[in-house]
């Protein structure tokens, strides 16, 4: 036991001994490196930049890097995607090591903790200082998605509005007409009721609608409501997820999955049946809200859709949120000039146009989008549903996470049974307040 | 001279290896041992690593999230590891008879265990599909109304413990090569003294392979307090946290959360507990594992 000891003491002096001198070296390679930089000015610049997915040779990210490099000779761009499922924890971990690319890709939901951890850089003063790119090129939503505390900070890549997706074989099998621009949430529920169907034994087959536990389409439907999970600035829950509103505005949304009325598969069903889109595409669901990225699947499949807005609330307001990626300049690249160049290129007037090419993204231009809007059916009310689209509680606060884990926890709870909307909320409103004071 | 220059090879020969467990076992531990003791967000860097003495145990101990992880992870451990022992040794006892075709029947048992993690849970999470599942579809022939396996609270749980006696096959081989380890002149012996299977199966095989059931009650010990993979891929903790395994809390604070010096905190109590059960075993392993030969010592 006791040479035991001794040899594990001895390992753990070892070491640290190791470690003290692996960290001499790197920092030594770092400074070698950073000479090698300064010491040539007129030497070619290496950037990197990365997004999720894109992983194909033949990506137009990779083209659009292909692109830049030769209009930049003094410029020399790398292009590292991440596979999607892994991009969070590469990102972070790379951003801890000061090894992170000099321009990322950020998703919306994302776009505030970025900001509020300091790693991405303001981009007010390149702008300024750069007669020859406007942001008034861009959807003024899109601009002001990146704008945090009055400073821009991301600049558009792709977007995907949501909107209310309808399979029309269902419609017109039941005879309906399709979602039109009155369309009021009751209007749309009571439609769904004549769309879902049951089988012999009394299980729902067909369902008129999907109220996910997604948190993007409950907060539209809140908002509609008058209400909303928290404050503006995202500091307080009590009187906001609790609000009788927000209960009253949540019993009428979890009411659609419950009872033996229900139009909407639960979170479990959709699980078990694939997925929402899925469930679209073979006609057991008709009508779901959600973001133009479905487009993709949809049109691989032999379903016959339609798009519309999403129903306005009882005095016909309407909302909508923009899911959004944008590129993020690396706060502490080395780079910066030559990085806000790159980025220039990746977001502008071309790139836009090579991304939407085949339709498969909206181009974030005005005068693209137009284009667009002008020529396809289908994305006219997507488009149409950016003019509504106001910032989730992700966008606005860094709580972000405190509040949609409580509230989604409470919503799962009463859709197993296992409370009451408003005993949920309560205690959900109670748990967020104790953690952010922390 | 010879003897040191041999010396000098064979620490050579270790020490790929040696530095390997510093770099990339040791050295890690060194720094969540530091880390259990700060607020780290990793985003930022190395600099703003924030030593906050105790506060990271502090919050734990009144962190309702680490209770339930824990008592998930007991009752999986509790259930499982027993009865994985039980099962395993059953059909290790099974394919010890000497049939023909015991070959093939050895491999199918052992197969589920080549198998890489993630791709049985994606199988299982077919199998136990409420609507098209397999599972589902026999009990109906029995006039069952199967439940909602893995998105049921009270059934998620136990349809976890069920699906893990499929990849016992680590442990049958390990219990078969005990059991056939065992000398026949003792079965023989036993037999005519007139003990029964069961009498024989008791009083011979069970100490004759208790170092084996040793062996493998810390492995599964280990294994147990350690379960991951399933449950990330298959419920991800839920529903209502009733699947949220210790090491996928852990997870969550560390990469989902990035609360790193948390997730170290939460690492060292597992070690800790981890630490504490095999003791337990191997202070008790005196009472009840029979080495072969320690009776000439005594």
């Amino acid at each position: 036991m006791k040479k035991w000891s001794a040899g594990l003491a001895f390992i753990l002096m070892f070491s640290v001994v190791l470690s003290a001198c692996s960290s001499g070296t790197s920092k030594e390679a770092g400074s070698g490196k950073d000479d090698k930089n300064d010491g040539g000015t007129d030497k070619v610049v290496e950037l990197k930049f990365t997004t999720w997915g894109e992983l194909t040779a033949d990506s137009v990210e990779k083209k659009l890097a292909d692109q830049f490099n030769d209009s930049h000779p003094n410029i020399k761009v790398t292009f590292e995607p991440v596979p999607g499922d892994g991009y969070g924890t590469k990102l972070t971990t790379s951003l801890a090591a000061g090894q992170a690319p000099d321009v990322f890709l950020i998703g919306e939901g994302d776009y505030f903790k970025y900001v509020d951890k300091g790693v991405v850089e303001p981009l007010d003063d390149y702008l300024k200082s750069d007669s020859s790119f406007k942001t008034d090129i861009f959807q003024p939503d899109l601009i002001n998605m990146g704008k945090i505390n009055d400073k821009l900070y991301y600049l558009p890549k792709d977007f995907n509005p949501l909107a209310l997706w309808y399979n029309k074989r269902m419609f017109d099998e039941a005879k309906i007409p399709y979602p039109d621009a009155k369309w009021t949430w009751d209007d749309m529920i009571s439609a769904a009721k004549k769309l879902t169907k049951k089988d012999d034994k009394g299980k729902v087959k067909e369902f008129g609608f999907n109220a996910t536990k997604w948190e993007y389409p409950i907060y539209i439907y809140l908002w509609l409501n008058g209400t909303d999970i928290g404050n503006e600035d995202g500091t307080k829950a009590e009187g906001f997820m609790n609000s009788d509103k927000t209960v009253a505005a949540m019993e009428k949304y979890v009411a659609m999955t419950k009872g033996d009325d229900r139009v909407s598969p639960t979170p479990q069903d959709t699980e078990t049946l694939g997925g929402d889109s899925s469930m679209f595409m073979t006609d057991k669901l008709a009508m779901m809200v959600t973001g133009r990225w479905v487009k993709g699947d949809l049109d691989k499949s032999d379903v016959q859709y339609g798009s519309a807005l999403i129903p306005t609330g009882e005095g016909g307001e309407r909302a909508s949120i923009i899911a959004a990626a944008g590129w993020a300049m690396n706060a502490n690249g080395k780079h910066k000039k030559e990085a806000f160049e790159l980025m220039k290129w990746l977001s502008g007037t071309e790139a836009q146009k090579a991304r939407s090419e085949k339709g498969q993204v909206l181009p974030a231009t005005v005068a693209e989008l137009d284009q667009v809007k002008s020529k396809e059916v289908v994305d006219k009310p997507v488009i149409e549903m950016m003019d509504y689209a106001k910032k989730p509680i992700s966008m606005r606060s860094a709580n972000a996470p405190i509040f949609t884990e409580e509230f989604n926890k409470a919503i799962e709870k009463v859709l197993l049974d296992k409370s009451t909307v408003k005993d949920a909320l309560d205690e959900a409103a109670k748990t967020v307040d104790s953690k952010i004071k922390k | 001279m010879r003897n040191s220059r041999s010396e000098r090879a064979g620490y050579l020969f270790i020490l790929p290896w040696f530095l390997g467990l510093l770099i990339f076992t040791l050295g890690p531990m060194l720094f969540s041992l530091v880390l259990s003791f700060s607020k780290w967000d990793i985003i930022t860097g190395i600099g703003s690593i924030e030593f906050v003495g105790l506060d990271n145990f502090k919050a734990i101990f009144h962190d309702e999230l680490f209770y339930q992880s824990l008592k998930v992870t007991f009752i999986f451990a509790l259930v499982s590891v027993p009865l994985y022992q039980v099962v395993s040794i059953l059909i290790a006892l099974l394919l010890n008879m000497r049939t023909r075709g015991m070959k093939i029947f050895r491999m199918i048992y052992f197969m589920p265990s080549v198998i890489p993690a993630v791709a049985v849970s994606m199988m299982w999470i077919m199998i136990f599909n409420p609507e098209y599942g397999i599972l589902n579809r026999a009990l109906e022939w029995f006039g069952i109304d199967g439940p909602a396996w893995l998105q049921d609270p009270s059934y998620a749980l136990g349809a976890l413990i069920v699906m893990g006696i499929w990849g016992v096959g680590n442990t049958i081989i390990i219990y078969l090569s005990g059991l056939q380890g065992v000398p026949d002149e003792l079965y023989e012996a036993a037999q005519l003294d007139g003990a029964g299977p069961i009498r024989r199966f008791m009083s011979v095989t069970v100490p004759m392979i208790s170092p084996t059931i040793f062996f493998n009650l810390i492995m599964g010990i280990i294994g147990g307090f350690q379960y991951f993979t399933q449950a990330f891929v298959m419920t991800n903790g839920g529903p209502l946290n009733s699947t949220l395994f210790y090491n996928l809390y852990l997870y969550n604070k560390a990469f989902v959360s990035y609360e790193m010096g948390y997730a170290s905190a939460l690492s060292w109590i597992l070690f800790a507990i981890i630490m504490i059960f095999t003791l337990i075993v191997i202070r008790s392993s005196s009472m009840w594992v029979y080495y072969n030969g320690d009776d000439e010592r005594d």
